[in-house]
C-alpha cells in the first residue's frame, strides 16, 4: 500500500486527538522508513524480510511504544502509534506480498498488479481516514473543504505514484 | 514496559538478521535511486499531509 497508510494515519488520529500527526505519519511508514535506509546502508532486505516480516514489525511496534511512551507519559497513545506501526503490514497483505517470518509464507492479495483494484481500496482508505480526520478539526463555516483538500492531494499522489512506477518498471529493487 | 515479548522480539529478529546475506548485495547506482526515491516518496507523504493540516487549523483558528 502506497498513500493508502497515509489515510490510516488520518484515521488514528480521531482515535486520540492529543497525538501529534507527523508522530502518526512517521508510525504508519516505520517499515518502510527502515526499507529506504536498509537499501541506503546497502544491507540485502530480501523481500522485506528485515522491515515488513512479522517479527521485524513487533519489534519496531515494540520500540514505538517504549519511545512514544517515554516521552509523552500517555500509555494509550503509545498503543495507538503502536498499533499504526502493526497497520502497515495489515495492509500491505491486502495491497502487496510480503514475508511472514524466516522460511514462512510470502503472503498478500498483491493488487499492486491491478492497478484499478489497488486504486479501490486505497482510496476507500483514503477516504474513510479523511473523513475521520475531518471531525479532529476545530469546527468552522465550511469545514469540507479542508477534507476534500487532504483527500484530493492525496488521491493525487496516489496516481502520481502509479505513473512514476510505470515510467521506470524496469527500476531493480534493493 | 512487556520484558518478555520485547526479548522474543528482539530473538527473532536476530534470528531473521543472521539469516540474511548481507555480504552479498553490490550496492549499484540503481539501488541508490531505489532507495533515494523510496525515501523521497516517504518524505513527501509525509510533508504534504502535514502542511495541509497545518493550513486547516490555522485558517480554523482565524475564522472563528
Amino acid at each position: 500500500m502506497y498513500i493508502g497508510h497515509v489515510g490510516a494515519a488520518l484515521a488514528a488520529k480521531r482515535l486520540r486527538a492529543s497525538i501529534g500527526l507527523f508522530a502518526l505519519l512517521v508510525a504508519t511508514y516505520v517499515p518502510d522508513w527502515v526499507d529506504g535506509g536498509l537499501c541506503l546502508a546497502g544491507v540485502h532486505n530480501p523481500d522485506g524480510m528485515l522491515s515488513h516480516s512479522i517479527p521485524a514489525v513487533v519489534l519496531f511496534a515494540l520500540a514505538g511504544f517504549a519511545v512514544y511512551a517515554l516521552s509523552t507519559r500517555d500509555l494509550t497513545a503509545a498503543l495507538i502509534v503502536a498499533g499504526m506501526i502493526v497497520s502497515h503490514v495489515l495492509l500491505d497483505w491486502i495491497t502487496g506480498y510480503k514475508p511472514t517470518w524466516p522460511g514462512g509464507p510470502m503472503i498478500g492479495l498483491q493488487l499492486y498488479e491491478h492497478p484499478v483494484a489497488d486504486f479501490v481500496v486505497e482510496g476507500l482508505v483514503i477516504v474513510v481516514g479523511a473523513v475521520l480526520y475531518g471531525r479532529t478539526l476545530p469546527p468552522r463555516r465550511r469545514p469540507w473543504i479542508d477534507v476534500t483538500i487532504m483527500l484530493g492531494a492525496l488521491l493525487v499522489l496516489q496516481l502520481g505514484i502509479y505513473i512514476a512506477h510505470m515510467m521506470m518498471k524496469s527500476l531493480p529493487k534493493c | 514496559m512487556p520484558t518478555i515479548p520485547t526479548a522474543s522480539a528482539i530473538v527473532a529478529v536476530g534470528l531473521v538478521v543472521s539469516q540474511t546475506d548481507t555480504g552479498s548485495a553490490e550496492f549499484s547506482n540503481n539501488h541508490l535511486f531505489y532507495a533515494l526515491r523510496l525515501i523521497g516518496a516517504l518524505l513527501v507523504a509525509t510533508v504534504v499531509p502535514l502542511l495541509i493540516d497545518r493550513r486547516a487549523r490555522r485558517s480554523s483558528r482565524i475564522t472563528q
